[in-house]
């Protein structure tokens, strides 16, 4: 009994501790004045906890660079302050992400919020910004509906879900041009039931639409985000004798899909699943079953610049590993092109830096085409990668052409 | 006789009187200049507090254990959604969650209420769920997209507080009324025995039915006063099984079948879970789930319990020092 009371007690004491330990509400006029609090709000638990964990990484690395350096020079106060990350994990929730985001742009004093990692928790973030006269950048969120609101204060370091369709298609159109595929081959395409699969499906279809002839769509279905069970998809797949079979999931999905994928014996000339396919956890789960399984990123760590190659090796610095697909890089930007703003506007007004930010043009930048600019509706629209998983776990960077560090491949099983 | 039933009159003012100084403590306390995150944690309080009350009435004072009060939060969320983006005025729009989710739930209750205990339970995530899916592929209402309500003009957190307390205001009031009534009795007598409360005159099925609608109707309006704070709605946050659980979780942890313990639970669930989140961010569900525990271990009947024991404690104690100084 006296156990029972204690343990109790303990917990009441580590709740309250909770209660009082120090945060940015605590004093925000004194902390303001010693560093810059910046919001981040993102998935550590439930479904998107991994691509989330990464993104933080990329984050904490950029705030740990920064800092190293002495912080950023802010012009009005004559002196350098240093960033504060003011964490938040949304659990994967979206009523939880938008609370978060509004929490810490209500409460916490930062100057603004990243995060809304992925484009479902992204949506409900994105209410926020404009209610709190914020600047909110999103780290992992991409549909164009986000965008195309007129919301003010959101931007977007990852390009439009439409162009990575679009990107998909003629990455599969140079594969024609170059004799590898044959011209007419028909696309089976399993589309998430969200706006990115709205999005993606869209950029394919107005590709195959342009160039007539080179692919024909037999197939388009979609899918619920989180699904534990694809086999009728699947069926429907196997049964529409698709060439091509392109698909837009989320990482778990993913790999729920082509685990079902082998088991339900499916043979497809080329696969994609959207901007999923290299990632570890994939890799580690369904071993070669993801050979020559292609994906369009955002960022890849084959990209041949020298900033990439830095980044790259300080990340393995920084978590000991390597930055698993695209996530931890556009992360990274996103705080790099906070700074600048801040560091530009020479001050902690959260309309200065909105206004920085919409005019940023930060070169050396880790994205395709290095350099980080918002567009009008403040997303950026770098262009994409196409990465190729190949054997022995290798991931290569097979377009555009002039990026490349590998050739793109057509499975040999499937050449037969 | 008449001592009783003044000694019933006189607790009964106390209580009046302990709830209005709780209204007004929470309608002044914006004058007062309280951050705006406290604002909002107790705005989602407050809408949880809707819930919690209506599930309550049907959980615990009726003691039908629902898994599915979801579809109501859900379907009363879509509708305001979609009425004030149609131009209703937010009241209309709330009338019309209300209206939907009372229709729904006579559609869920008719069949449901047929089966008892587990069974109804296991029947109303099944419901929960199916809705999910359907409210998932609906195209006109977004699908899995979502569903976004327009924001014209500046936003106002005290308005939405406001609405969010005269509506909770309203279900406590209800609540109470039904736990002084005579319909409210035949809802014990269901809850305690059917077959026996339908020997002494309850209709069980028409009792649970009309309460299964008040509640309903309840957390419609709950989840239309959330949609139009939240500006942005998933079916999979306000249709999610999760949605269920902290619905019917907060009765719990405050005290079922009271009407004190509901907006308990409210509070506790509202404040203390994003607090929680917000301090250990890393091991968030590990606390909550800890202090669930320590509820359910040490006074089952929630914090309501707790406070009667403390009651009783003290009362104890003023009964010995009285009787020392009459010594």
């Amino acid at each position: 009994m006296k156990m029972k009371w204690l343990s109790a007690l303990a917990l009441v004491g580590l709740l309250l501790a909770g209660f009082g330990a120090p945060n940015a509400t605590s004093n925000p006029a004194a902390v303001a004045a010693k560093d810059i609090p910046v919001g981040v709000v993102l998935p550590l638990t439930g479904r998107e906890a991994k691509p989330g964990q990464f993104q933080k990484e990329g984050i904490e690395l950029a705030i740990k660079q920064i800092n190293e350096k002495g912080g950023i020079f802010v012009r009005e106060l004559n002196q350098k302050l240093q960033l504060r990350e003011v964490f938040y994990d949304d659990g994967s929730d979206q009523a939880k992400s938008a609370g978060l985001a509004e929490r810490a742009m209500s409460s916490d004093d930062v100057v603004a919020v990243l995060g809304g990692y992925s484009t479902a928790l992204g949506e409900a973030e994105s209410v926020m910004p404009d209610r709190y006269q914020t600047p909110w950048i999103t780290t992992g969120a991409a549909a164009t509906s986000i965008f195309n609101r007129g919301y003010q204060w959101i931007f977007g370091t990852l390009s439009p879900v439409d162009l990575l369709g679009y990107t998909t298609a003629e990455f599969l159109g140079t594969l024609v041009d170059t004799g590898k595929l044959r011209k007419g081959l028909k696309v089976a395409l399993a589309l998430e039931n969200t706006d990115h699969g709205v999005d993606y499906g869209n950029g394919i279809k107005k590709w195959i639409q342009e160039r007539g002839g080179y692919f024909t769509v037999v197939f388009s279905e979609s899918f619920d985000l989180g699904s534990p069970d694809f086999s009728g998809l699947l069926q429907k797949v196997k049964n529409a004798h698709a060439d091509i079979f392109l698909a837009d999931a989320h990482l778990q999905d993913y790999i729920t899909m082509h685990r079902q994928y082998v088991q339900a014996g499916l043979h497809h000339t080329m696969i994609s699943y959207g901007a999923r396919g290299p990632e570890t956890d994939a890799r580690k789960a369904l071993g070669d079953a993801t050979d020559y399984i292609f994906a369009g990123i955002w960022w890849s760590k084959n990209l041949p610049y020298p900033q990439v190659k830095k980044f790259v090796d300080d990340y393995k610095g920084f978590t000991g590993r390597e930055p698993d697909s695209w996530y931890a890089a556009t992360a990274y930007e996103a705080v790099r092109g906070l700074a600048a703003a801040i560091e530009k506007g020479g001050a902690l007004k959260k309309a200065t830096i909105r206004d920085e930010m919409r005019k940023l043009d930060l070169r050396e930048s880790l994205l395709p085409g290095q350099v980080l600019r918002f567009g009008k509706g403040g997303q950026v629209d770098t262009p994409f990668v196409i990465v190729q998983n190949k054997p022995g776990g290798r991931v290569d960077l097979v377009y555009p052409k002039d990026a490349a560090n590998g050739e793109a491949v057509v499975p040999p099983a499937a050449q037969k | 006789m008449r001592a009783a039933s003044t000694q019933m009159g006189r607790f009964l003012n106390y209580r009046v009187a302990g709830w209005g100084t709780l209204l007004i403590v929470l309608g002044i306390l914006p004058w007062f200049g309280i951050s705006s995150n406290l604002t909002r944690l107790l705005f989602t309080a407050l809408v949880w507090i809707i819930a919690s009350v209506a599930w309550n009435l049907l959980g615990g004072v009726t003691g039908q254990v629902s898994f599915g009060f979801a579809v109501f939060y859900g379907l009363g969320a879509y509708a305001a959604a979609m009425g004030i983006n149609g131009g209703l005025h937010p009241l209309a729009a709330f009338t019309i969650s209300g209206l939907v989710a009372a229709l729904a739930s006579i559609f869920i209750g008719l069949p449901t209420f047929r089966l008892r205990g587990p069974y109804f339970a296991i029947a109303t995530i099944g419901v929960s769920e199916a809705v999910r899916v359907v409210m998932t592929n609906l195209s006109f209402t977004g699908g899995a997209s979502g569903y976004r309500i327009a924001e014209h003009g500046r936003f106002r957190p005290l308005e939405h507080y406001y609405t969010a307390l005269g509506f909770s205001a309203v279900a406590v009031v209800i609540s109470a009324w039904i736990h002084e009534s005579k319909f409210g009795l035949s809802l014990q007598a269901v809850r305690e025995d059917e077959e026996a409360a339908a020997d002494i005159g309850v209709n069980p099925l028409k009792a649970k039915l009309m309460v299964h609608l008040l509640a309903a109707t309840l957390t419609g309006i709950a989840g239309g006063v959330y949609a139009r704070y939240a500006a942005y709605i998933h079916p999979q946050g306000v249709f999610g099984f999760h949605t269920s659980v902290a619905i019917l979780l907060m009765p719990i942890i405050g005290g079922a079948g009271t009407v004190a313990g509901p907006v308990i639970g409210g509070f506790v669930y509202g404040l203390v879970q994003e607090e929680l989140v917000a301090a250990f961010p890393q091991f968030h569900l590990l606390l909550y789930g800890a202090l669930l525990i320590v509820i359910i271990l040490f006074e089952p009947r929630g914090v309501t319990g707790w406070l009667g024991r403390l009651r009783g404690f003290i009362e104890r104690i003023w009964r010995k020092s009285a009787t020392a100084s009459v010594g």
